[in-house]
């Protein structure tokens, strides 16, 4: 019983980090139909900028999380303006453009930081123990982290005039640009939104995880498989989604192995989509 | 009329382009041409990590003998070949390097993957591969030659020194692929043999950086030490889990090298074991020159690791037996040159076993202090003979 506690914290922990990764990729596939290849890159260059501002600049983690948020956003942005919009509508060459862009960050960043995983100190020493379950306190501020960044972006989305805006163009963009809202300006802050999500993504794993300039690929088939099966462009359905799968691999991982884990999960999602192409939670476009 | 007339002009114009380049190629008859030789490293993708170190340590040897005169005063001349850590590509890549640039050795491939398919591609070209990596043992060719350790020069050793020191729950744990498969087989006949218990044995998906339900079940196991194959991220970020969650075991490792410990800072690989076949730390005064002429020459973030030293054999194993063949171009003369090669290396005095085409090395054990630096505390009396 209490090993199934620490099993379901801890599949916790990890669901709070697909979660976030792919809350960004809802954001960019979901609202603005935008299949980027280039996610795993944002999240690596979050993931070097907590590595410079604690590392080379010194100052603590806290600080690193805003700056990881505000240069990926930052790169979201340039990476929008220059080769998202010019191929707007076209997602074949959209996803082509963007797989682009995420070799030549790839290869930027071996160039320039070589290909070591670098060292990030984990901001918070120290574990809860009770009974048999262990959880580092880490993990419990990455899942406060994530619900607050969640709820906050729910909020954004919901409850302010900018949100509105993102949320009028995709439900019939058009109109939208009718009633004047200016749709080429708020794509792009869309997209460094984002981006910046996924940035902030890097910068939380970073202490745990690596930091290296090949790191992305896994993140991409994960935000891609949760927000899939979730339903894209809905945080809800990707909430569940991202609970659903850090879940099981945690459950089934601690019962068989990893390995296996990962081809059941995987087993799962292919089944889910067989009988939901839309996602669990989806909701209702015109 | 006039198209079939450019057509042919400019035929002829490449024809001669080309004939010009191939007698270029030739040289002078018995002239001073420089030997060839291909390097076969990844520099991006998975293991680029280690082969960027296995890279720079041939590059460093290559370079000292062309500086001493080279092969009877001829230049070695390296062709490089990048495979971006997929074995088809590296076997796709050897093809080249020996069909068509004639290179007379190939130095390189670093995963066990990589090596196997490049070894029928070595075998049926009937050329030579040198290589430098620490692997699992249990397979030989005559076309390729191993200079890095095998199990009975590290694991055994290890195992055994652990038994000793009174380690005797051991929970093994690699990547799910045929090196740490084979070494954890090999290690619970150690253990068997030496009368130590197997807590429990885990694999990761290759590349996997989440252990929360391995890091679990070894809570739940209560080993005396994690024995561990990890590589690349996996090793690293698993340092840095294990590090949060404060378990008491102590990490052993039969991978980690200086760069890892840079990469996972002081506390978390404080006190752990590594065991390989040369440290940054070892004392003798060709090391020292060796560690102060690398961090000279390398300013990529890597450390004078055991892979460095890997490659770094290889390549002065290389340019041995260049030199001790009659004619440095002809692969078969130059693969019999390797029997018995000795040479004197910053990891000690090596040589290759005539019978089975590996190399005889020390087994060093160090542990790590609290500043991250790895401290030789054990060291075998002589090189041990290599037993594939």
């Amino acid at each position: 019983m209490e090993s199934f506690a620490a099993l379901l914290l801890n599949g916790l922990n990890s669901s709070a980090l697909i979660l976030i990764a792919a809350l960004g990729m809802v954001i960019i596939c979901g609202l603005m139909n935008v299949i980027n290849l280039a996610h795993g890159e944002l999240i690596m260059i979050g993931a070097y900028t907590a590595y410079g501002v604690t590392q080379s600049l010194g100052y603590p983690f806290f600080a690193a999380l805003p700056a990881a948020f505000a240069v990926t956003a930052a790169a979201g942005a340039a990476m929008e303006r220059l080769v998202v919009k010019r191929l707007a509508g076209r997602p074949a060459e959209t996803m082509l453009a963007t797989f682009g862009v995420s070799v030549v960050l790839q290869q930027l960043a071996n160039v320039a930081f070589g290909a070591q995983s670098k060292y990030v100190a984990i901001p918070i020493d120290g574990k809860l123990a009770f009974g048999k379950v262990v959880v580092p306190f880490y993990n419990l501020f990455t899942i406060l982290f994530v619900a607050a960044v969640t709820a906050g972006t729910v909020l954004l989305l919901h409850r302010t005039k900018f949100g509105k805006r993102v949320r009028a163009i995709t439900q019939n963009r058009e109109m939208a640009e009718c009633l004047g809202i200016d749709s080429s300006r708020v794509d792009t802050f869309t997209f460094a939104f984002g981006s910046g999500l996924a940035g902030l993504a890097g910068a939380l794993a970073a202490p745990v995880k690596t930091v290296s300039p090949f790191m992305g690929g896994p993140y991409l088939v994960n935000s891609f498989m949760t927000s899939v099966v979730g339903g894209v462009a809905s945080f809800f359905g990707t909430s569940a989604g991202s609970l659903l799968v850090g879940e099981s691999t945690a459950l089934i991982g601690g019962v068989s192995n990893d390995v296996l884990a990962n081809i059941l999960v995987l087993l799962l999602i292919i089944a889910a989509i067989r009988f939901r192409p839309e996602g669990l939670f989806a909701k209702e476009r015109r | 009329m006039r198209k079939k007339l450019c057509a042919l002009l400019s035929c002829a114009a490449l024809l001669v382009g080309v004939l010009a380049g191939c007698g270029g190629k030739s040289g002078a008859p018995g002239g001073k041409a420089p030997v060839k030789i291909g390097l076969l490293y990844s520099l991006s993708g998975v293991t680029s990590v280690s082969e960027k170190q296995l890279y720079n340590g041939t590059k460093l040897a290559i370079d000292e003998i062309n500086a001493a005169g080279g092969i009877g005063g001829r230049r070695i001349e390296t062709v490089f070949a990048d495979y971006a850590s997929d074995p088809a590509r590296a076997a796709d890549k050897a093809r080249k390097l020996i069909l068509d640039d004639k290179v007379v050795a190939i130095v390189g491939t670093c995963s066990s993957s990589a090596r196997q398919a490049v070894k029928p591609v070595v075998e049926t070209n009937r050329s030579l591969l040198i290589y430098p990596q620490s692997y699992e043992g249990q397979e030989h060719s005559d076309h390729i030659v191993y200079t890095g350790c095998i199990p009975n020069q590290q694991a055994e050793i290890f195992v055994n020194w652990l038994l000793r020191k009174g380690y005797r729950r051991f929970f093994l744990i690699g990547c799910d692929f045929v090196y740490p498969q084979v070494e954890n087989k090999l290690a619970k006949e150690y253990l068997e043999k030496g009368g130590g218990t197997v807590a429990g044995e885990e694999y990761v998906p290759y590349g996997s950086t989440d252990f929360s339900s391995v890091l679990n079940k070894i809570k739940k196991s209560e080993p005396d030490v994690i024995y561990s194959e990890l590589t690349g991220d996996s090793n690293v970020a698993f340092y840095k889990q294990y590090y949060a969650y404060g378990l008491p075991a102590t990490i052993a490792s039969l991978t980690t090298n200086e760069t890892v410990l840079k990469s996972i800072g002081a506390q978390a690989g404080k006190n752990s074991f590594i065991c390989v076949d040369y440290f940054k730390n070892v004392k003798n005064s060709l090391n020292e020159a060796f560690v102060k002429k690398y961090t000279a020459t390398f300013h990529d973030g890597t450390q004078p690791t055991y892979a460095v030293m890997g490659g770094y054999n290889a390549g002065k194993f290389l340019g041995e037996a260049l030199k001790k063949a009659a004619d440095p171009q002809n692969t078969e003369q130059v693969a019999a040159a390797f029997k018995e090669l000795k040479i004197q290396s910053p990891s000690g005095e090596i040589s290759i076993d005539g019978s089975n085409n590996h190399t005889r090395l020390y087994c060093r054990i160090a542990q790590v202090d609290d500043k991250g630096e790895a401290n030789v505390i054990y060291e075998s009396e002589k090189p041990i003979d290599p037993k594939p």
